[in-house]
């Protein structure tokens, strides 16, 4: 158990495809693990199809939540800021791990945009906003938690995802109807590895950046990485899962917004801050105030979506 | 070539006014003496700004057309003002070179809520990047200027005061910010403004040395040399030098991250955004002590009438100072004195030495002779089997007992310094090959060659001022040892 923790140049994969899991095993490694200065920790994981919003972001204005329930695809909020991405098994997780002085996202990506394009002849480039391209279509989106002692950098890899349920998953009707301060994801254009070139497996490419990652830290005393079942550190990171899979975390520490609504030519103003309806501004006739107000916005989304008419 | 410092006291900021005053000042001291000192280079010399709370304000680069460039650098500032009380300045800091803004998400803390260092003041969202945005400083949170949910801020703006006395938080609150202020500025501003007090008494004074008020750097906020050399130069790429001329950057705050420490042209640009150098907390813990004392001890000395010479100190010699200092400081020393009777080991000796003596045929054979060192360090080595406590070592957690005896002897070379090359295995060694080892390793030490494991630490070190007319002397032990 306490070898898990010691720092130096490693590479941990997890065996776990579970968001919740996942994001927490992540901050529970990046909390605890004695990082030590001009090393890093790769973190290798995978989910199950689920979509994930940036720490500040409103999930409704990113994903189509009734989509999402219905084909039964995870949601999930991270603790690193940034958009929206859409999760599959055709989709590798890569997080790397650094101290707070160590902490750079252009190196990492320049790394892995350099062992890409050597492997598999591609000739991917790294944006200004930390993305990393192909051509013109997105292959990677990036986003970061600092903290004093640690940082990490953790972004997406298409490799062969099911892109139209990504592109369905992220398509929200109430983009439109959401005025707020949240994080707005920029969309862009997404394309896979695999079809660009299509011997690139999933398997083939955690091998190669599992043994590029070692050369790339000059590190010759282990090459070795290490398969981590979260199951077994269940005890200490089920704090943070609970977290994750909470109602509160996932709606209600969204930043404040107004949700507006049409029925009939006469536009209803919701205000929702905390994830409480905290006021509603409209026709009475229309909307039952008294109904609503106090109310968790996502438990009356449903009702109030079906007050949308034109 | 040491970069000369200049640091002038300053009672109080007030205006813009005063500072460009004090500048003028400064500078024109600077240049009077520099004519009467051309071998001193005053090219590199920063002059640096403190307030009556002595903390480092403003670092300003003298330059060789004699224009003063001033860097404000860091993301917490000392002010003090007329009207208000000492505070500290709490502005939004950049991750990254390319960074313009960022979104002030949540305060961690309340107005009047007191802060220690490296407490989450507020939750920061910027370029995709979540940051716990911590304090360096303790105090309590005086006035909160920009509200949580605030986006898109720009980096440096001011978003907090913090105090340090409790009293204070009451001046601050109806404080707007002055908007006067242009924390990340690329062209020399500043709202400080300081009152020259001991400077232009000094330079009359002294005749060569740049005059100096000794002040205490406060920690948090020293403007350090991180890119430059001791002699005042800067080891930064020619792009990054002409980035910095051009922005007015001072090099010597900015911190390489190229090879060697290098200063690129990315650092420099970092260095802007971020409103000036990181503070690292841990390297300013050191320095405050050390500048104060130096700056101490020259005001004294320079008092006195007398010329002095003073040494360059070598690094080794440092390294040894500190090492005796924190050996005397952390371990426990105890000393037993007793007067022992050599009369017999000397007739031993002289039989021995008889014998030996013969047999060496080899007029360059340097054999000494056994001496009584060699029989006092077997003696040790007997002793410490007799008593296997003395021949261990304290490892915080255990107590290590070794089963060989090593000893080091210590050994003054020709040169002057005192070296302890290492015995192995003496108990198991006889006088005459203990003299040999002794007699080999002496050589070395004076030639300079002593290995690296023959310089080792044994249990046990060995020295001996008989031969200077001493009768007793405490030693200091070495920090890995147990006897002396």
């Amino acid at each position: 158990m306490k070898s898990i923790l010691r720092g130096g140049n490693r590479v941990l994969i997890s065996k776990s495809t579970n968001v919740y899991t996942n994001l927490a095993l992540e901050r529970y490694l990046a909390e605890n693990i004695k990082h030590q200065p001009k090393t890093r920790l790769l973190l290798l994981w995978r989910n199950q199809p689920c979509v994930v919003v940036g720490r500040y972001q409103n999930p409704f204005a990113e994903s189509d939540i009734k989509y999402l329930s219905e084909k039964q695809i995870d949601l999930a909020r991270r603790y690193s800021g940034g958009g929206t991405c859409y999760h599959d098994l055709g989709n590798l997780n890569v997080t790397i791990v650094t101290t707070r002085e160590d902490y750079n996202r252009k190196k990492n990506l320049h790394w892995i945009v350099n062992t890409l394009n050597e492997a598999f002849n591609l000739t991917l480039h790294v944006t200004d906003r930390d993305d990393i391209f192909l051509d013109t279509f997105k292959v990677t989106g990036s986003a970061s938690r600092l903290e004093r002692l640690y940082a990490y950098h953790h972004f997406t890899l298409l490799i062969n995802s099911y892109l139209n349920d990504l592109r369905r998953s992220l398509k929200s009707e109430d983009q439109m109807k959401i005025t707020s301060k949240a994080t707005s994801s920029v969309r862009s254009s997404v394309l896979n590895l695999a079809d660009r070139n299509n011997s690139i497996t999933y398997e083939k490419t955690i091998a190669l950046l599992i043994e590029k990652f070692f050369q790339w830290n000059n590190e010759k005393t282990t090459t070795s990485c290490d398969y981590i079942d979260p199951l077994l550190y269940y005890e200490h990171i089920k704090d943070f899962e609970n977290e994750l899979k909470s109602q509160k975390f996932l709606y209600q520490v969204t930043p404040p917004f107004v949700y507006t609504i049409e029925h009939e030519k006469q536009p209803i103003e919701i205000s929702v801050s905390n994830g409480i309806i905290t006021d509603i501004k409209g026709n009475d006739s229309i909307i039952d105030k008294k109904n609503f107000l106090g109310q968790l916005f996502h438990g009356v989304y449903h009702n109030i979506q079906k007050l949308n008419k034109t | 070539m040491q970069s000369t410092r200049l640091l002038v006291t300053a009672r109080h900021f007030s205006s813009n006014w005063k500072t460009n005053h004090l500048l003028k000042r400064c500078i024109t001291i600077l240049n009077t003496s520099n004519i009467h000192r051309t071998n001193s280079n005053l090219n590199n010399s920063s002059l640096s700004l403190v307030d009556s709370n002595r903390s480092l304000c403003m670092n300003i680069r003298l330059s060789k057309n004699g224009i003063a460039t001033i860097g404000q650098y860091q993301s917490i500032r000392y002010a003090s003002s007329d009207s208000l009380p000492a505070h500290k300045r709490v502005a939004l800091p950049a991750l990254s070179p390319t960074m313009e803004s960022g979104t002030i998400r949540s305060w961690a803390k309340v107005e009047g809520e007191k802060i220690a260092e490296g407490d989450i003041l507020a939750e920061i969202e910027t370029d995709k990047a979540t940051l716990g945005f911590e304090s360096s400083e303790e105090g309590y949170l005086a006035k909160i200027l920009i509200p949580g949910g605030s986006k898109d801020v720009p980096i440096g703006k001011l978003c907090a005061i913090i105090v340090e006395k409790q009293e204070d938080i009451a001046a601050f609150k109806d404080y707007q910010g002055d908007d006067g202020e242009a924390p990340v500025s690329k062209k020399p501003t500043s709202e400080q403004a300081a009152a020259p007090k001991k400077s232009e008494k000094e330079p009359p004074k002294k005749s060569d040395s740049a005059s100096k008020t000794e002040q205490e750097p406060a920690a948090g906020s020293t403007a350090k040399t991180i890119g430059a050399n001791k002699d005042g130069s800067v080891f930064a790429s020619p792009f990054a030098r002409k980035l910095a001329q051009e922005k007015s950057i001072n090099l010597q705050l900015v911190q390489g991250t190229g090879p060697n420490g290098r200063i690129v042209a990315e650092d420099v640009e970092k260095f802007i955004k971020e409103g000036g150098a990181k503070v690292d907390a841990k390297k300013e813990q050191a320095k405050p002590a050390a500048p104060t004392k130096a700056a101490k001890k020259e005001k004294e000395v320079s008092a006195r009438a007398g010329g002095y010479n003073e040494q360059q100190v070598s690094e080794l010699r440092t390294e040894y100072a500190r090492r005796m200092v924190e050996s005397k400081s952390t371990i426990p020393h105890y000393y037993l004195t007793i007067e022992v009777d050599l009369n017999e080991i000397l007739k031993l000796r002289e039989k021995l030495n008889d014998m030996l003596a013969p047999k060496s045929k080899d007029a360059k054979d340097k054999s000494r002779g056994i001496t009584i060192n060699d029989f006092i360090i077997k003696a040790a080595a007997l002793a410490c089997k007799k008593r296997p406590e003395t021949n261990s070592v304290w490892m915080e957690k255990s107590i290590r007992q070794y089963e060989t005896v090593d000893i080091n002897v210590a050994i003054n070379t020709d040169a002057g310094v005192l070296v302890a090359p290492i015995l192995y295995n003496v108990e198991q060694k006889g006088l005459a090959t203990i003299n040999q080892e002794i007699s080999q390793l002496s050589k070395k030490a004076n030639d300079g060659k002593l290995g690296d494991n023959e310089l080792e630490m044994g249990t046990f070190t060995i020295s001996n001022l008989g031969m200077y007319g001493v009768t007793n002397f405490s030693a200091v032990i070495y920090p890995e040892q147990v006897n002396f």
